[in-house]
């Protein structure tokens, strides 16, 4: 592929992210690829699917975006479609077709957000004090359907270095739900005074374990510590068949930004701040996800019926 | 359309006097009538095919619950023969058992394809797609409809019948079944705790003084039912050593302790449990001795839901206080006297399950539980409820 179709696929994945903030990456990367078989002039499938490894790596290496996201969505999509079985050998039919199975599988994820309100909406009971980490989409959804319910207040870290928090506050300030913003050295001064803590998730990964932004970790430990239940409400998609061991493993990629690791030439990193870490599962009580409320044992078993 | 016949109705209201009235001694017993009261419906009311025939069990779950939590037995039992139905439906329809998996990453990615075919065909029947709700076209129809193919009443309740009776011999054996499991855990001179009376831990105790293994009971007498005292008595008839101990002496005993065996009343989907007020100390002291602590349940005791485990309230049942203070006491109009009959405990604390065949980890259940149910019905108890 040439340069100005890697620029396209580029710009079209940056203008989903701007213009339409509430996308998740996942969404907007499975939708760029989408994109590139629309407008792919692949002559086989097979070179089809190089193409479309070959944007995925672009995604992945050229933009600043949450990298375990746009992997586990590119992955799952890629997995998803290459499933189809192909009646003709027609290479339009086969992408028409190809494109269908997409366009199903972008359906079915706008649903997912509010499953799982409908799910993790049952364990906030009136009178909850929740504890919340940085910005997340699928707990502003789940909190908001939640508040037709019952009443609940929640902290919300402020979470440096972007300071997502405050937007996080604000937003559901404006939900009319009532929200503090705590600093992030806070959370274990706070942490006697919550009900259970819940985050979202950048990635699940196969261990059950949850890669997020940076401070999650912490969090989950401090929980443990005090006897409070930690949840997380993540998207199916987001799941991806990668298995850590402890924080050092993550990649250079999923812990800094493109940018960053361009601009020092991905030497001297250990300077830099990791903007996500990795929560072990032993830490984690439940996870709220589309396909139902899963304990951290259940993941791999879901990836691995995929997956087999 | 459906109807219920009066007979039945009156059978139904019978069945939750009975429950309010603590009628059923044993859980076995609760098992049993709610698949007798589910056989009736299906028997005597009038549906034509399985959707409907599921519609039908659904739209009565939350009424045959009456007085009842959320992880009851007749939750567990409606679930698990709405299950039957789906499989024996598509077991004549496709003429194998088709796992069913609408819910999870693999189910959706073969449901669409399967959608697909059909559109295809262009035969896309409104209510027999097994597409998901996402399905455009399929938005309006009803959920139960969509997830199972239907089949006409006349080939479908033969068939039925004959694992619901099969799904009754299995219900009234799985007491014997989890039994003779206890030579593999009771071993020669153990000192073993349980507390108050349970009918599946008095059996399994009783399998294992058959097998002439030697074995030393501690009870814990469980006030203020002192359900303890009958429990010792049991036993004691079998020629089993056994000793009855206050429900304080719990700490001060564990350290003599070899291994727990408790019943529970249901087993959560993430492994924990819903047990007899006190199991929650007995519970924390084995875990500070290390001592394992085995539970005994039956597979209708396996429940798809989950609790908010900060809140002891949520699922719990409070009790007369007559037992504690009796009515005519002075003091009963000073002062509040409340009895809990629940305890959750969380499964950090619990070391193995056992049920009917075999022993399992508390983080193996969600497993077990999907195997057990279809994961539609999974919201029987959310089904009516409205947005306030």
């Amino acid at each position: 592929m040439d340069d100005k179709e890697n620029e396209t696929i580029i710009k079209y994945f940056s203008q989903i992210r701007q213009e339409e903030p509430d996308t998740s990456v996942a969404i907007a990367a499975i939708r760029t690829l989408l994109d590139v078989i629309k407008r792919s002039n692949a002559g086989t499938i097979s070179e089809l699917s190089i193409q479309l490894k070959h944007s995925q790596q672009l995604l992945l290496t050229q933009t600043d975006s949450s990298m375990p996201s746009v992997k586990s969505g590119c992955e799952l999509f890629l997995r998803y479609i290459t499933l189809a079985k192909f009646d003709s050998f027609a290479i339009n039919e086969c992408r028409k077709q190809l494109i269908e199975r997409g366009q199903l599988f972008l359906e079915r994820t706008l649903n997912s957000r509010q499953r799982i309100a409908e799910y993790g909406q049952e364990f906030i009971v009136d009178g909850s004090v929740i504890l919340t980490h940085s910005y997340s989409r699928v707990v502003l959804a789940l909190l908001k359907y939640s508040s037709k319910f019952c009443r609940f207040r929640v902290f919300i870290t402020e979470s440096s270095p972007d300071k997502s928090g405050l937007r996080m506050r604000d937003e559901l300030e404006q939900l009319g739900i009532p929200s503090i913003c705590i600093l992030d050295a806070c959370v274990a001064y706070i942490m006697e005074q919550v009900n259970f803590v819940l985050v979202g998730a950048e990635a699940v990964v196969e261990s059950g374990g949850i890669i997020n932004k940076i401070g999650t970790f912490n969090m989950a430990v401090l929980a443990k510590e005090m006897n409070k239940p930690f949840y997380v409400a993540s998207e199916s998609f987001k799941f991806v068949r990668y298995y850590p061991l402890n924080n050092r493993d993550l990649p250079d990629l999923f812990k800094y930004k493109a940018s960053t690791i361009a601009r020092l030439g991905g030497k001297n990193l250990e300077t830099e701040h990791p903007l996500v870490d990795y929560t072990l599962p032993s830490y984690i009580t439940l996870l709220f996800t589309d396909i139902g409320t899963l304990t951290p044992s259940a993941v791999s078993d879901e990836l691995i019926k995929l997956y087999i | 359309m459906t109807r219920i016949p009066s007979e039945v109705e009156l059978e139904i209201s019978k069945f939750c006097n009975n429950i309010r009235q603590h009628t059923y001694v044993r859980s076995v017993d609760i098992a049993l009538a709610t698949v007798l009261i589910l056989k009736k419906l299906i028997g005597e009311s009038t549906w034509t095919d399985s959707g409907e025939l599921i519609q039908l069990i659904r739209s009565q779950a939350n009424r045959l619950n009456e007085g009842q939590s959320i992880d009851s037995i007749t939750f567990n039992i409606i679930r698990r023969i709405l299950k039957l139905i789906r499989e024996e439906s598509s077991r004549i329809l496709h003429g194998r058992h088709e796992g069913d998996m609408p819910l999870t990453l693999q189910g959706f990615s073969e449901t669409v394809s399967r959608t697909e075919e059909k559109e295809n065909d262009q035969t896309l029947n409104q209510k027999s797609a097994d597409g998901t709700e996402t399905d455009v076209e399929n938005v309006a129809v009803q959920k139960p409809a969509l997830t199972s193919d239907n089949v006409p009443m006349i080939n479908l309740k033969p068939e039925l019948m004959f694992s619901l009776n099969e799904y009754n011999f299995e219900i009234g054996e799985s007491g014997k079944m989890i039994s003779r499991e206890s030579i593999q855990h009771i071993h020669a001179n153990e000192l073993i705790l349980t507390l108050g009376h349970s009918h599946t831990v008095e059996e399994f105790f009783k399998y294992a003084a058959s097998k002439k293994r030697k074995f030393q009971v501690f009870v814990m007498e469980q006030a203020p039912y002192f359900s303890g005292h009958i429990m010792a008595k049991n036993l004691a008839d079998l020629n089993i050593n056994v000793t009855v101990v206050t429900d304080s002496a719990v700490f001060a005993l564990m350290a003599r302790i070899n291994k727990i065996i408790i019943g529970t009343r249901s087993l959560l989907a993430n492994g924990g449990l819903t047990a007899k007020c006190g199991t929650y100390n007995l519970a924390l002291a084995a875990k500070h001795y290390s001592v394992p602590l085995l539970v005994c349940a039956a597979a209708y005791k396996f429940s798809p839901t989950y609790l908010p485990s900060f809140d002891p309230v949520m699922c719990n049942s409070f009790d007369s206080p007559e037992l504690i203070l009796p009515y005519n006491d002075r003091m009963q109009s000073s002062l509040d006297v409340i009895v809990p009959m629940y305890d959750y405990v969380p499964p950090e604390l619990v070391t193995l399950i056992i049920s009917s065949g075999q022993g399992n980890a508390p983080s193996y259940v969600y497993r077990l539980v999907s195997e057990l149910y279809h994961a539609d019905d999974n919201d029987l108890e959310r089904q009516n409820r409205t947005i306030s």
